[in-house]
């Protein structure tokens, strides 16, 4: 399913938000799920490691997670 | 009565572990698996004690790596030897809607549970405040407030567990049970005699990964599956959505969220820490500081124990009778153990500082800043850890790689650890290029000699890095995994936490490892005191005959190396010559390299014997003059020439010469195979490596 924009979380710059639209990788998706990824999580990009990867982020609350951009690639997201 | 403690990582169960059980835990095994089952014991009234046994930390039922597995594993069949009576499920009340997931499901299995509140204080700083009272009403378990680091709270949960086991309460919410799920799950549990309908399902969700089930039964579940196009992930999904929904029912009833989220305390020491530039030159930092503090603090118990084990021998030999058995216990026995115990302080300091670093949440950042540089060369930025203790000691750091989750990862980074050199090649490369290199200095500032040292530890850093990568090419993994991971929020170092993991690496390192070397000792010693025919046991009539004119000292040093020479060990020796003559060595360097398979550094002490120096083994200054002697006989020049040093410094680069590593590598993956295919290409490259460098240079 591609929509107009398919935005994904490796394309959120430092310090904005998005909101968790829909996953492409679904084996990854139940991980990122028991993480508390779910569809309308809201999500803040801390930082990117040098040579952009992994992508830190944040969740509601103080709750830190990293990603590979690999795995961001495949999180589909609207910006807030 | 057995007791489980489940929770995420980082909820703070292992916390909760040692405070209930304190030192009264040991380690043991889930069956026909390679994971560490911890087990405790705990008086929760004044006449009944349960079995506690801390459990992976899991996010679910749905295992993502082998660790995890064994939670499904256990909790899926009751009867398993490790089937709790009770559940107590830690959650971190900071993110509860995730924590949560794990009890829901555990619920499900039908096994009675008690939900432990843990971090409300740091909840609270967040604006999270929770109404345990209300979850317990709407949950209908008992509920427990708890600060596992402070061990607050733990009276109030050991009476929760009594009358528990003494009137189960159940929560259930299978709320994914829908008509589609209900008849097929009522098959399974008719077929399979199973009374839960959640566990039918996991049968048929996760029949592959339950391998207690039996092949059989294992094809038919996915047989069934199939013909009723049960598809596992869609189930899994929807089990996860439905109970987040279900979840977020019961929050919304009982926490209360006030205040805006500010810029937390992790996020402002993230800031630096993980910043392109100052990240980096605090990492290194941080490491610089690390090996200092490893050498300086562990060299001064090492001496104590050096001196300990001299003073011992010492004694024991002015108080025992001569005699073989006498000389096995001194120099086998003895010697073996002080061998281990010589070990202890790196291993412990290593340990204390790095459980530091990873209490303290740094070590996750570590992660973030090397996956990138790293995952080239097929490992992870978890690999790091082990990488950089492999300079002190390979032992520790291939204990460390357990906190690699992916199997293929840990596998190359154990395989490529001992590459590394470690403390003990220091001895070595120290003597050796202090004999052919002069002392002078490069651009005025660095001495010559320093760098050709630093040169060997990149020499063994880089082809660690290209082993790897060879590895990652042929090492095949079926195994899916996902770096997604926690960072944890910075937090103060327990220090109970800190010494229960040196403790119990440690004690593994001592009994574990420690068996082997002290066999190793032992045969080693038998071989070099123990010689076939005429030369060996007349060893004193021939030298004395041979040698009238010398004192008692060197004649007992000429004495030594005599019979050294006509040892089994010396035997092998001249039997290896020819397979190691085209590395440029004699069969005296043959049996040197044969003596320090027990442990690199034991090449310096028996090169010390065996160029009849005796008693003064740690002289340097002796040995170097007596190396700097050695006459090659068919060159008639230095034997220690410029192309034999080198090529001798390439081959410790290079090889595997440590028992207790393999020992190590033995107890980590749980067989022979990886420390006997580590030991051939590692001896492999050793003597191609060598063997080009004494060809070229020659």
């Amino acid at each position: 399913m591609v929509t107009e924009t398919h935005l994904t979380l490796a394309d959120i710059p430092k310090g904005s938000k998005a909101e968790v639209i829909g996953f492409h990788d679904i084996p990854l998706s139940l991980r990122l799920m028991e993480l508390g990824f779910a569809p309308g999580a809201e999500i803040k990009v801390d930082c990117h490691a040098p040579l952009g990867c992994p992508v830190c982020i944040s969740l509601d609350g103080d709750y830190h997670l990293t990603l590979r951009k690999s795995e961001a690639e495949t999180i589909e997201v609207k910006l807030v | 009565m057995k007791v489980a403690l489940l929770g995420n990582p980082n909820s703070g169960k292992s916390s909760l572990f040692n405070q209930l059980t304190g030192l009264r835990q040991k380690i043991g095994n889930f069956p026909g698996v390679t994971v560490d089952k911890k087990i405790g014991f705990c008086k929760i009234k004044s006449n009944v004690e349960v079995e506690i046994i801390d459990f992976p930390g899991t996010y679910s039922i749905y295992p993502g790596s082998l660790d995890e597995q064994v939670v499904l594993e256990v909790l899926a069949n009751p009867d398993s030897p490790d089937y709790p009576d009770l559940a107590v499920v830690v959650v971190d009340a900071t993110n509860l809607k995730r924590n949560m997931l794990l009890f829901e499901q555990v619920s499900d299995l039908n096994i009675p549970c008690i939900l432990a509140l843990n971090m409300l204080d740091s909840a609270l700083d967040l604006g999270i405040e929770v109404n345990s009272m209300k979850m317990a009403s709407l949950l209908g378990v008992p509920v427990v407030e708890i600060n596992a680091r402070e061990g607050i709270g733990l009276e109030g949960l050991k009476l929760a567990i009594f009358k528990q086991l003494e009137k189960r309460e159940y929560h259930h919410n299978v709320s994914i049970l829908d008509e589609e799920y209900s008849l097929l799950a009522d098959k399974v549990k008719e077929e399979y005699d199973i009374k839960n309908s959640y566990l039918a399902l996991q049968y048929l969700a996760q029949s592959q990964k339950l391998a207690f089930l039996g092949f059989e039964k294992q094809k038919e579940l996915q047989q069934l599956a199939k013909a009723n196009s049960f598809d596992p992930d869609r189930f899994q999904s929807n089990d996860t959505i439905k109970r987040y929904a279900d979840i977020g029912g019961t929050l919304a009833e009982a926490v209360r969220t006030t205040g805006v989220k500010k810029e937390t305390v992790t996020e402002k020491i993230d800031r630096v820490l993980l910043h392109t530039v100052w990240g980096y030159v605090i990492f290194i930092g941080v490491l610089f500081l690390l090996f200092q503090a490893v050498f300086a603090l562990a060299s001064y118990p090492q001496d104590w124990i050096d001196a300990g084990i001299g003073e011992l021998t010492g004694w024991l030999s002015s108080l025992l009778p001569e005699s073989k058995l006498t000389d096995l216990l001194l120099d086998g026995v003895i010697a073996g153990v002080g061998g281990v115990l010589i070990f202890i302080p790196q291993i412990a300091f290593l340990f204390i500082l790095i459980s530091i670093l990873e209490e303290s949440g740094y070590m996750s950042r570590v992660v973030v800043l090397m996956d990138r540089l790293i995952r080239r060369f097929g490992m992870s930025g978890r690999s790091v850890v082990p990488l950089i203790s492999g300079m002190a000691c390979a032992v520790p750091a291939i204990m460390s790689a357990r906190t690699i989750g992916n199997w293929k990862d840990r596998l190359i980074t154990i395989m490529v650890t001992p590459l590394m050199s470690c403390a003990a090649r220091l001895p070595i490369y120290t003597i050796i290029i202090a004999l052919v290199v002069p002392e002078q200095k490069v651009l005025g500032v660095f001495g010559l000699q320093g760098l050709l040292l630093m040169g060997l530890y990149l020499l063994g850093f880089f082809s660690a890095l290209i082993s790897g990568w060879l590895m990652k090419l042929i090492l095949k993994s079926k195994e899916r995994s996902y770096f997604v991971m926690e960072l944890p929020t910075y937090k103060r170092p327990r220090w109970s936490q800190v010494f229960y993991t040196v403790y119990e690496k440690v004690k593994t390192f001592v009994f574990e490892a420690g068996r082997v070397i002290l066999a190793i000792s032992i045969v080693l010693w038998v071989l070099s005191s123990y010689g076939p025919g005429e030369d060996f046991n007349k060893a004193e009539e021939i030298v004395s005959t041979q040698f009238s004119g010398l004192d008692d000292v060197q004649l007992e040093n000429e004495i030594a190396s005599y019979k050294l020479e006509n040892s089994y060990a010396g035997h092998f020796g001249r039997f290896i010559e020819p397979v190691i003559k085209p590395l440029g060595y004699d069969w005296k360097i043959g049996i040197a390299l044969i003596t320090s398979f027990a442990a690199r550094e034991v090449f310096v002490g028996t090169m010390s014997t065996i160029y009849s120096i005796g008693s003064s083994a740690d002289d340097e200054r002796t040995i170097k003059a007596r190396l700097k002697k050695e006459m090659n006989p068919e060159t008639g020049k230095a034997r220690f020439d410029i192309a034999t040093s080198a090529s001798l410094l390439v081959f410790y680069v290079f090889a595997m010469m440590c028992m207790s590593t393999l020992a190590v590598v033995y107890r980590e993956t749980k067989g022979w195979k990886w420390p006997m295919i580590q030991l051939g290409y590692m001896t492999a490259l050793a003597y191609l490596a060598a063997f080009v460098t004494y060809q070229l240079l020659k």
